[in-house]
């Protein structure tokens, strides 16, 4: 079932428009990269389809059901099947590993036992196994804020595996990484776009991981969308017309 | 400062300081006056010998009932009574007598007090003494005293004699001041350590409904914002002394007005600070969360409760430490523990008493103090 976004417009109380009349289509199983200027939009559109960010306009339709009207149940509904990773990877940094991970499954679970801080044994399998996925079962028991920027990452990748998601929406994941440990992430999502067969919406920074990942790509600028289109599609003229004339291009 | 006006504002100065002087009664003199000088030295030889150790006492007494006057076919001659030690006098005579009391076998040396002792009556419902004669016992442990027979022993309850002899044995003891203080900084630590439950208690709810970030997303939870933060710039305005006094008049003087003043005081300061922990929250974790599907409980549960924990428990450490401190200043106008104490010796005069407590308190507070730094340390 495809993603629909219609005419989605943001406008920040102070005045900012983040975002104006952007409409596109995602079809399942796609990796489409969002790319902009800092301050393009990117983290409010991607915010807005989980509407952690409220539009100001417009509708965003997902399996028939338009997220942009769903009543706070609902919306809990939608969003455990959401998964996002963040640029600052947002963990709980005093609580434990498997404490982050297990987070992730709060909206499948009974909350006044989740409120005692009770999870099922067999969540925690199910929480210890994507700590394998990732590769950090040894450090289930660590704090948070032990773990180095890339591992830490891995945990917030476990945390969305939790969910169980059928779309998974990536903030900048690799922007705070060390540029080597930039594809070790992104192969893990890569792994769950094409085995998993989760649609992946992330924003990205350097053109050369949108080159190797990306099967869509959507180009923002000042809020606009300014191109809708496969990677390989992006000349030197679109590249400007993306980042502005005194951008100059590096790598792929 | 330039023009006209700098010498009306400078002479303006000088006038009002010289009224702040005359009003509160400046007067360096008082140091220098005799009276002064020695009270001051009394009082600070005493502070910084306190009460610690104190000679041991021993005691032995001999008690031999009396009667006046002499019932009918009894005799006023000298009779023994007691085996070691022992008393010789007459066992009855008349009112303005002057009998002959002689002790054998008291301790060498000692200082004997011989006094009457009057059970209760109608006339004298509790009894009583009343002290008849101070002697010393010679090397051998005897003494001879003369003493009248008083109207008052004819009194219908009856009337005994004790010679009581009273020595140092060279040896120290602890002070019953140092014990009384020792209690009393227990009793000190715990009113702290309920004054700051109470206050940790009462100062959580009250703190989110004080955080901008949590209540100020509509007009109504802005203005509740600011109602909290109003009555609890207000409140702060009162001194925890002043708190202390009025529940002493309420409550009554004791360590229960300590701890419901220390709470007001600890409340307001506790909200403050919870409020400012819960504003400078990192909000990533809460967007994180929020993603997830987790309702607000769950959300804060998961997301705003790990940040906050150590910070709460960091201020309410260091708050029990502040309130162990500001408790020995609440005692004073009658919120119990060691304060209390320490201006009772004081208005008695008892400085080596009262250089107990001062020790105790300054031990205290330090020991605290750094215990309190280590342990918000440890939880970082």
């Amino acid at each position: 079932m495809p993603l629909i976004v219609e005419h989605l417009t943001k406008i920040y109380p102070d005045g900012t428009r983040a975002l104006n009349d952007v409409s596109f289509r995602v079809e399942d199983g796609e990796f489409v990269a969002i790319v902009g200027l800092s301050g393009a939009g990117k983290s409010t559109l991607l915010r807005c389809i989980n509407r952690l960010v409220e539009p100001t306009s417009g509708r965003i339709i997902w399996n028939d059901i338009d997220i942009t009207a769903a009543s706070p149940q609902e919306l809990r509904r939608i969003r455990r099947q959401i998964g996002m990773i963040f640029q600052q990877f947002n963990l709980v940094k005093r609580s434990t590993v498997l404490t982050n991970v297990l987070s992730g499954r709060l909206g499948y679970l009974n909350p006044w036992l989740t409120l005692l801080g009770y999870f099922p044994p067999a969540e925690k399998k199910r929480a210890m196994e994507a700590l394998e996925r990732v590769g950090l079962a040894d450090l289930a028991y660590k704090r948070a804020d032990e773990l180095s920027g890339g591992q830490q990452q891995r945990v917030g990748i476990a945390r969305a595996l939790m969910q169980e998601p059928r779309l998974l929406l990536a903030d900048e994941p690799v922007a705070s990484l060390d540029p080597v440990l930039a594809h070790s992430i992104l192969r893990y999502i890569e792994e769950l776009n094409k085995e998993g067969g989760v649609t992946v919406i992330c924003s990205l920074h350097f053109l050369d991981l949108v080159h190797r990942y990306a099967t869509k790509v959507i180009g923002l600028k000042d809020g606009f969308k300014v191109f809708e289109g496969r990677p390989e599609e992006i000349d030197d003229r679109r590249f400007k017309e993306i980042y502005g004339q005194e951008a100059e291009r590096i790598g792929g | 400062m330039k023009g006209p006006w700098r010498i009306p504002i400078i002479l303006g100065i000088i006038i009002v300081y010289a009224l702040c002087w005359r009003a509160v009664g400046i007067a360096p003199s008082k140091f220098f006056e005799p009276q002064a000088a020695q009270r001051a030295r009394e009082i600070f030889t005493a502070f910084v010998t306190p009460e610690i150790l104190i000679p041991e006492v021993s005691r032995q007494a001999v008690e031999v009932p009396f009667r006046v006057p002499c019932p009918p076919g009894a005799k006023s001659t000298p009779e023994v009574s007691g085996l070691s030690p022992q008393i010789v006098m007459p066992v009855c005579a008349s009112e303005g007598e002057i009998i002959k009391v002689e002790g054998r076998g008291f301790h060498p040396k000692s200082d004997v007090i011989l006094r009457w002792r009057f059970a209760p009556s109608s006339q004298l419902p509790l009894g009583g003494e009343l002290v008849a004669a101070r002697v010393k016992a010679n090397e051998d442990g005897s003494f001879e005293a003369q003493i009248e027979v008083r109207p008052l022993l004819a009194q219908e309850g009856g009337a005994s004699l004790q010679a009581e002899a009273q020595w140092r044995t060279g040896r120290r003891v602890v002070s019953p001041a140092l014990v009384k203080t020792a209690e009393l900084m227990v009793q000190t630590i715990f009113l702290a350590l309920m004054a700051t439950t109470f206050a940790t208690v009462i100062a959580i709810p009250i703190s989110f409904l004080a955080a901008r970030n949590i209540m100020a997303k509509g007009p109504v939870g802005t203005a509740i914002y600011y109602a909290v933060r109003w009555v609890l710039d207000l409140v702060r305005s009162i001194e925890p002394i002043v708190v202390a006094a009025i529940f002493a008049t309420w409550v009554g003087f004791g360590p229960f007005a300590g701890v419901l003043a220390l709470t007001v005081a600890t409340i307001v300061s506790l909200g403050k600070l919870f409020s400012e922990v819960i504003e400078t929250i990192d909000p990533g974790p809460v967007e994180a969360i929020t993603a997830t599907g987790a309702n607000l409980l769950q959300v804060i549960r998961y997301a705003v409760v790990p940040q906050i924990v150590l910070p709460f428990l960091a201020f309410i450490i260091y708050h029990w430490d502040i309130n162990i401190r500001i408790s020995t200043v609440v005692g004073f106008v009658g919120g119990g523990g060691i304060g209390y104490q320490l201006k009772l010796w004081i208005d008695q005069t008892d400085y080596h008493k009262a250089g107990t407590a001062v020790w105790a308190i300054v031990a205290v507070v330090s020991v605290m103090d750094y215990v309190s730094a280590r342990l918000r340390e440890a939880i970082k």
